[in-house]
């Protein structure tokens, strides 16, 4: 938590904002797009969105501190109702920010800002997923922007959403990952069909995407034809900042220390040492995940380039969820997972949503292959992908495909 | 060498860390059959060149008793370079246990009898603080009141470390209903030392018998065990640092091979089932590199090791070398099991530092209390 004076004030007003503001306008609202809209909006008129954003995007041009600030205060309430907005206020806006994509940034900024349009991310594809630098969605040139057919998945929020940045192959004949580019589309365009995938847990945030002869304007170009692929990169380094600096919520996170405490105590069951054991290990894989994540955040923010030694606070969160998720089975649910009643549902929920921390950001497998590749400096496995070998002469790695960002 | 992305040094300690490495790498042999070489347990002219050229003894000394006056926490890559070529010295018993008891326990006397010649690197210095828990015939030592100030010990104990060689000897000892700390000479008359077989070559453990030896108190009588219980945190700071740079080592040790091994046609280090195990020995190392970092800055702000921070920290570095050495083994393969290889030197030096300090299971039980997750 950052304390300096001159932020108090800032600090106050915030908390009041959170603590008065954000239950007053969600109070009667029940859909998520009107949630996010509801909680978005009141941020965004009382100065606490964007907040270190740019003026001219729409943003208040404060420092990081002051960002900070409004992350530490957010309560639970707020960031799960702003959950559909997340991934375009700290990812998406700030990468076009970053590209240079001025104009478009102008345009889209204020309202990304306001949850007025929700944006997402159109990255992996069915065939495409680990090794991202293989998608075929294609873009065709044509009178004044291009026309896209493909499809997209696992793309949160997309059925809520007014704007998908999509990465496409605008050149089939070029080397794998030059051949890509970067479009904001319009998800209300004509040719966009969205199908939610209903995930394990029973809920539906992410969807199949399918992009039939979508036309979009050429001023919707992010960085340059061609660049693509660089934007995905800038992309997913805006993600792996936000996901650090949102520490314990915004996105999934594991079952948490406290919880497990709190189930142990409920069932009296703390005298037993493998519990003490298992709480120890626990914590200290919460305490390492938070060390690390708040060490991205002060390299980021000394502008020093976040790397691939970010896959470590990763690992350790995968490996943090799926064991919480185990003790909280152990200390929480009775026998064999069976109940009556609603006394257990929340905690069966949070169980069946951990595993997808594995997945969000690349999984583990593609976590290990960036650190062996590009920290360790190991040799490539052997491509089997022509369009893999006809760039082995550039130094680009099947590690760089690095995961998607909003699909967590 | 791989690079430290969650150390963040500043450049000073990374020139440091620089010059120790060069030095170490120069004379510092990986040969298994110099680590028994001689009684003494460590080459007494590699310490002294890190004492006289480098002044690592002195580092964590105040000037006014012959030290340089930096912080332990500038001693930390020092250790971890230490540990990256199992460099057998005094440096873990005399600077990271010996010299901060003596800080912490002395009189001023006797501190000043003390410090200058451990700074200097004249003399080193060693911590009997554990009676062999096994040995049930043990009845550890005693102390007697011998004349003016002057005490005589009596009686057994066991893995002191460097005991062998040590200068000057930091004895626990029973006095009366109490239990204090003692000074004696490494030369003293009655007292017998014998080198321990130990699992771990490259570091020397003794037991001591003394029989009416002479000794004199290191400070208050009634402030030694609290003094005891700090100095073993400096103690496990630094042995979390020496067992993070010996389990970087097993990772550069199995990246190396894994490049340049082939087998099928290509470098094994090329197949996953061989990279993935090299990513998570990194990520073990890294884990410990970061929480021994945490631990660093916060002796830096407080003064004093954080018990909290300190703990985790060893816990995470024994954690990595173990995993790491064991891996390292597995990456090289059968000629990992062979007296030449350096593998089983680590393997070796991992499980010893397991219970070096006392068994991991009593550290856990220790940040299992720090941590607050158990009420009591």
């Amino acid at each position: 938590m950052i304390q300096r004076p001159d932020l108090e004030d800032f600090r106050t007003q915030a908390r009041e904002f959170f603590a008065r503001e954000v239950p007053a306008v969600l109070h009667g609202v029940d859909a998520p797009v009107d949630r996010a809209r509801a909680v978005r909006g009141a941020l965004h008129r009382a100065g606490f969105s964007g907040v270190s954003i740019p003026e001219y995007a729409g943003g208040r041009g404060l420092s990081a501190d002051h960002e900070d600030i409004v992350t530490d205060e957010a309560t639970t309430l707020a960031v799960t109702a702003d959950r559909p907005a997340f991934l375009g206020v700290n990812v998406i806006l700030p990468a076009l920010i970053d590209v240079g994509a001025a104009e478009l940034v102008a345009e889209v900024g204020p309202r990304i800002l306001s949850a007025d349009a929700i944006a997402c991310q159109l990255f992996s594809e069915p065939d495409a997923g680990s090794d991202l630098a293989g998608v075929m969605t294609r873009a065709t040139e044509v009178d004044g922007g291009w026309r896209v057919q493909g499809q997209k998945v696992w793309t949160s929020y997309a059925h809520l959403a007014d704007f998908g940045l999509a990465l496409v192959r605008t050149d089939p004949e070029a080397p794998k990952h030059s051949g890509l580019t970067m479009l904001l589309i319009d998800m209300n365009a004509p040719g966009v069909t969205v199908r939610p995938i209903k995930q394990m847990t029973g809920d539906g945030e992410f969807n199949e995407v399918f992009l039939d002869n979508v036309f979009v304007r050429a001023d919707r170009l992010v960085g340059t034809v061609g660049g693509g692929w660089k934007v995905a990169g800038t992309v997913l380094g805006h993600e792996r900042l936000a996901i650090s600096r949102s520490g314990g919520v915004g996105v999934r996170n594991p079952i948490s220390v406290r919880e497990l405490v709190d189930l142990v105590t409920r069932h009296d069951t703390i005298s037993v040492p493998d519990v003490q054991s298992s709480l120890l290990d626990a914590w200290m894989g919460e305490r390492t995940a938070a060390i690390l994540s708040r060490q991205t955040t002060v390299q980021a923010r000394s502008g020093l380039p976040l790397g691939p030694e970010t896959s470590l606070g990763k690992m350790h969160r995968t490996r943090n969820a799926f064991r919480n998720a185990r003790l909280a089975t152990e200390f929480g649910l009775p026998c064999g997972g069976a109940w009556i009643g609603d006394e257990y549902a929340g905690t069966a929920y949070e169980i069946l949503n951990s595993p997808g921390m594995a997945f969000g950001g690349g999984t583990d497998d593609i976590q290990r292959n960036i650190v062996a590749e590009r920290i360790l400096g190991l040799p490539r496995e052997q491509a089997v992908d022509p369009r893999d070998r006809r760039t082995a002469v550039g130094h680009q790695s099947s590690s760089q495909s690095t995961g998607k960002a909003g699909e967590q | 060498m791989t690079t430290s992305p969650f150390m963040q040094q500043t450049p000073e300690r990374t020139e440091l860390a620089g010059a120790i490495r060069r030095l170490l790498d120069q004379h510092v042999s990986s040969r298994s059959e110099d680590d028994t070489g001689s009684a003494d347990g460590f080459d007494r002219r590699i310490w002294q060149l890190l004492a006289e050229s480098i002044g690592v003894p002195a580092m964590a000394i105040p000037e006014d008793v012959g030290g340089v006056g930096f912080g332990f926490s500038d001693l930390l890559p020092v250790f971890e370079e230490a540990g990256r070529v199992l460099y057998g010295s005094p440096l873990l018993s005399s600077v990271g246990l010996a010299t901060p008891l003596i800080r912490l326990a002395a009189d001023a006397g006797t501190a000043t009898r003390l410090l200058p010649d451990l700074a200097s690197g004249a003399s080193t210095a060693a911590v009997a603080w554990l009676e062999n828990p096994t040995d049930r015939s043990s009845r550890g030592v005693h102390a007697r009141i011998a004349g003016s100030k002057q005490f005589a010990l009596s009686g057994h104990t066991t893995h002191v470390i460097d005991g062998y060689s040590a200068d000057i000897l930091l004895v626990l000892a029973r006095l009366g209903e109490q239990t204090a700390i003692f000074v004696v000479e490494g030369t003293a008359p009655g007292l017998l030392r014998s080198p321990m077989d130990t699992i771990d070559h490259s570091r020397s453990q003794a037991s001591l018998t003394f029989d009416v030896v002479p000794a004199v108190l290191l400070g208050e009588a009634q402030g030694g065990m609290e003094a005891l219980g700090r100095a073993q945190d400096y103690a496990a700071l630094a042995l979390a640092a020496e067992s993070t740079g010996a389990a970087r080592r097993c990772l550069e040790s199995a990246v190396e091979y894994a490049k340049s091994r082939r087998q099928f046609g290509q470098p094994i280090g090329a197949f996953q089932a061989v990279k993935h195990r090299c990513a998570e020995m990194w990520a073990s190392v890294e884990t410990a590199a970061a929480l021994v970092g945490e631990a660093s800055r916060a002796l830096e702000t407080h003064g004093v090791p954080s018990p909290l921070d300190t703990t985790h920290a060893l816990i995470a570095a024994v954690d990595a070398l173990d995993f790491c050495a064991q891996e390292s083994m597995r990456v090289h393969g059968g000629i990992s099991f062979t007296w030449e290889h350096s593998a089983h030197r680590y393997y070796r030096r991992a499980r010893s530092v397991q219970t070096l300090l006392g068994p991991m299971s009593r550290h856990r039980e220790r940040l299992t209390a720090l941590s607050g997750i158990h009420p009591n």
